[in-house]
């Protein structure tokens, strides 16, 4: 059911002629092949230097305000990419204050940013605390098995750090990663505002600029390629590596750091932490209070509550399959099994507008079918808050579904298999034994989702009612108005939003 | 009996729902059209609905939903928009002789499949510092050899240059239009990024000495809250290109609306379309957005009047819808990005 409105996208057009395809490949094509993979690597590098770099930190040092980094390192994540660009625009781009003031102290050069290199940065920025989460999880939980004997055996912390730790947690590190360039391949809003062309470009000309769904599913089909090596690398990376962990990991002791050392631990990572959260979040409180006095009516709140409960209810769905997902490869993994997993993730790498109208094209049909057969008056599904969670679960099952799988590889198997020995069912395993243990990372995982959807914008757009406003779709909306400092405000509760849970979860977790 | 008694009921009650709403799909996004709705709707006490996202997506949403659609009228930005769902069947002929009376004949469909509502001229804005606007004549022009590495433009991608250019297919051919868009690719001071205000910020910073924009950029800038962009705004100057003897006059869009095929509440969308074009309602256009008003009896703003009259292209404005996707292609083959 959640693939198939991928399936459709796919094989919707190859019956058509993509007349423009021709025309395609002669001109752009390869260039927005290049740039895509371009986009892909500047992307991975950067993230995987922000995300496992302090991960790695904040995990095996101590130092001043470790915790404080430790919480505020998850936090770009909770600004939506598309605000982070409009932001970075304003407050870095020609004639912002800042040019202005660099002019009057006599500076004639300065630089334009909207192009590919702050594309690059902007996503990195959004993206890494995905990697950041899952290789903390995973350091904290191999630190004491792996790199306490690993440095008492006199090996130095870097070569520690190169042959011991990354390797050992290369599941959560390519897990991170395929999750951040699947975001990239996707992205729309971003890179089509800083000029920036990649497949989604041409997914966006041939399909809406030339009303040739030929031509586009040709296109998406040249991202699944992309997917499909991701993927691949992902699996390879995984390999045999199914081992079982010590369960429980005793409390270790932190390298303690000071001085010169400790500066420049500071100054990596306030890097991230400055321009993916502080920088904007200023910029977002300063015109919150700016424009709160117009903003804030009676519509302000329901356009919260809308977003909130969209959200929360596609996150709880999306929980919820991912659970069926994991614990169905869990007791039977297959190739089978697995490829199910993989293709349910498929929607994640797609632009949200594409499989918006995937979505539409299936229940349209499926509402048309109803009249035609049924005497139905109107369209039953097409237009409405469950279209739009199905667009939701669609879209994000992949993210709910990689931390529901990496959190059962973190529970023993034996316990599983010992559990039914004793003569319980799998589902009352399931219910009784493996979830009480998984609480705390299902809970990290519907955080994951909840944001994930909360920020959602073209899909929510496309697929949303009649007067149906989310936290996302008025801040674009006054963004796109070229009217971005309004949008601060709806922006700013996006984010409030998002704190509340990081921070409760964050802190019985140290 | 009771069959009958609730039949009567659901009749009753949808003829009830029914009469008392108007569902939009719109494709703009603007404070001024919420306004409007608002207006129209303490006015008539019939409901508006909306949904806004861009025209391509809503209208394949329409596509799909064909027949059972509920939306009642379609709202573009953009002429070529609404050319291309007239061609797909999507709207309906209305026949309002207020629509026909108030709206000029240029500025809606010969047999009222669409309407204008507002009117914004592409123009060209100069750095006033470094360009007088006697140096100026015509888009044209722009691709001579003084104007290289000084012109600035958006994306390809964007409809407004899309329009453009398909207003030189038809003018001039498809020749002559492409000649003048690699024309402009070689004179541009930068690769195409950013919203026609990056635009004009980009001019004042010196990357370039002109840029094509559509007039409302330059009100919203003169009006912004943002002391920086005032100052940009002040910087620019507007230049009404191609007013000379013989020459066609500066490229004019449209953002109109027409209903559905599919309307269940018709002629709650033709009130809705008859308020939009009367002259309350323009005014409110015309104020809040800067847009010229279609309704000729309506004054523009005070600040858009300040830039002056001038002589429109004459194109009939469909033709738009006709060239996009060969304008699409030009784009392309010429790197335009």
């Amino acid at each position: 059911m959640v693939i198939l409105p991928i399936i459709l996208i796919v094989f919707y057009g190859l019956g058509t002629d993509g007349e423009n395809l021709q025309h395609l490949k002669d001109t752009v094509l390869l260039k927005y092949i290049g740039t895509t993979a371009k986009l892909l690597l500047f992307v991975s590098i950067l993230s995987l230097i922000f995300g496992i770099g302090s991960a790695f930190i904040v995990t095996f040092y101590e130092f001043r305000f470790q915790k404080t980094y430790t919480i505020g390192l998850v936090l770009p994540f909770v600004i939506p990419a598309y605000i982070l660009g409009f932001i970075y625009s304003d407050i870095f781009g020609y004639y912002s204050y800042l040019h202005i003031f660099l002019m009057d102290l006599g500076f004639k050069n300065y630089f334009d940013v909207l192009n590919f290199n702050t594309v690059s940065f902007v996503l990195a920025l959004a993206l890494y605390p995905y990697i950041y989460l899952m290789v903390r999880a995973s350091f904290l939980k191999n630190a004491n098995t792996l790199l306490r004997p690993a440095l008492s055996l006199g090996m130095s912390k870097e070569k520690a750090l190169f042959r011991v730790v990354l390797p050992l947690n290369r599941v959560a590190i390519v897990g991170g990663l395929s999750l951040v360039l699947m975001e990239t391949i996707s992205e729309y809003g971003v890179v089509s505002y800083y000029g920036v062309d990649t497949l989604s470009t041409a997914v966006f000309k041939s399909w809406f600029d030339m009303g040739d769904s030929g031509s586009a599913s040709y296109i998406s089909s040249i991202a699944m390629i992309f997917i499909l090596v991701i993927l691949l690398i992902e699996k390879f990376s995984q390999g045999r590596a199914r081992y079982t962990a010590e369960s429980a990991s005793l409390p270790f002791e932190k390298i303690k750091l000071k001085g010169i050392k400790a500066f420049f631990v500071h100054t990596f990572l306030s890097i991230p932490l400055l321009f993916g959260f502080v920088l904007p979040f200023i910029w977002i409180v300063n015109y919150t209070f700016k424009y709160a006095k117009e903003r804030i009516d009676e519509e302000f709140f329901i356009v919260i509550l809308n977003s909130f409960v969209a959200s929360a209810f596609a996150s709880f769905i999306i929980i919820i399959l991912a659970v069926i997902l994991a614990y169905t490869y869990r007791l039977a993994p297959s190739i089978y099994t697995k490829y199910i997993n993989k293709f349910a993730s498929l929607g994640y790498s797609m632009p949200g507008a594409v499989v918006a109208i995937g979505i539409i094209i299936l229940f349209a049909d499926f509402d048309h079918y109803l009249i035609e057969n049924f005497g139905f008056k109107e369209l039953l599904l097409s237009g409405t808050l469950f279209a739009l969670v199905f667009g939701y679960v669609v879209r994000f099952l992949a993210v709910g579904l990689s931390s529901v799988l990496s959190s059962f590889e973190k529970v023993e198997l034996n316990i599983n298999k010992a559990s039914r020995n004793l003569g319980k069912t799998p589902l009352q395993t399931l219910f009784q034994i493996e979830l009480p243990l998984l609480k705390n990372s299902l809970i990290i995982a519907y955080i994951l989702v909840f944001i994930d959807t909360i920020k959602e914008l073209p899909l929510t757009l496309i697929l949303r009612p009649f007067n149906y406003e989310t936290l996302a779709t008025k801040t674009y909306e006054l963004a796109i108005n070229e009217m971005v400092q309004e949008s601060a405000v709806y922006a700013f509760c996006i984010i409030l939003i998002c704190f509340i849970p990081i921070i409760f979860n964050l802190k019985d977790h140290k | 009996m009771l069959k009958k008694l609730i039949a009567g009921v659901v009749l009753v009650s949808s003829i009830v729902y029914a009469s008392s709403e108007v569902n939009v799909y719109s494709h703009r996004h603007y404070d001024s059209d919420k306004q409007l709705f608002k207006m129209f709707e303490d006015k008539t006490g019939i409901k508006v609905n909306i949904v806004k996202a861009k025209a391509n997506e809503l209208m394949m949403r329409l596509e799909k939903e064909g027949k059972n659609s509920p939306a009642d009228i379609f709202i573009t930005a953009d002429v070529g928009r609404l050319y291309l769902a007239q061609s797909k069947g999507l709207f309906q002929k209305i026949d309002s002789q207020y629509l026909n009376e108030t709206i000029p004949e240029q500025l809606r469909e010969k047999d009222g499949y669409w309407f204008g509502l507002t009117k914004r001229a592409r123009v060209i804005v100069y750095n006033k510092d470094k360009v007088k606007p006697s140096e100026l004549s015509t888009y044209e022009d722009l691709t001579a050899p003084k104007w290289n590495k000084r012109v600035i433009i958006r994306k390809s991608s964007n409809i407004y240059n899309q329009s453009l250019l398909a207003s030189m297919i038809d003018s001039q051919g498809r020749e002559k239009a492409k000649i003048w868009a690699e024309g402009i690719v070689k004179n541009m001071g930068r690769a195409p990024t950013g919203s026609d205000r990056d635009q004009m910020k980009a001019v004042v910073a010196g990357v370039g000495d002109v840029a094509i924009v559509n007039t409302y950029y330059v009100g919203q800038l003169l009006n912004s809250k943002k002391s920086n962009e005032v100052m940009v705004g002040k910087k620019m100057g507007v230049f009404f290109p191609n007013q000379g003897e013989g020459e066609r006059g500066t490229h004019i869009n449209i953002s109109g609306a027409g209903v559905t095929l599919s309307s269940k509440n018709r002629d709650n969308a033709i009130k809705l379309l008859e308020f939009l074009a009367s002259p309350e309602a323009q005014k409110v256009f015309a104020e809040a957005n800067y847009e010229y008003p279609a309704n000729p009896n309506v004054k523009a703003s005070k600040l858009i009047q300040s830039l002056g009259t001038f002589k429109e292209d004459s194109i009939e404005l469909y033709k738009y819808g006709v060239y996009n996707a060969e304008a699409v292609k030009i784009f392309d083959e010429v790197n335009w990005k």
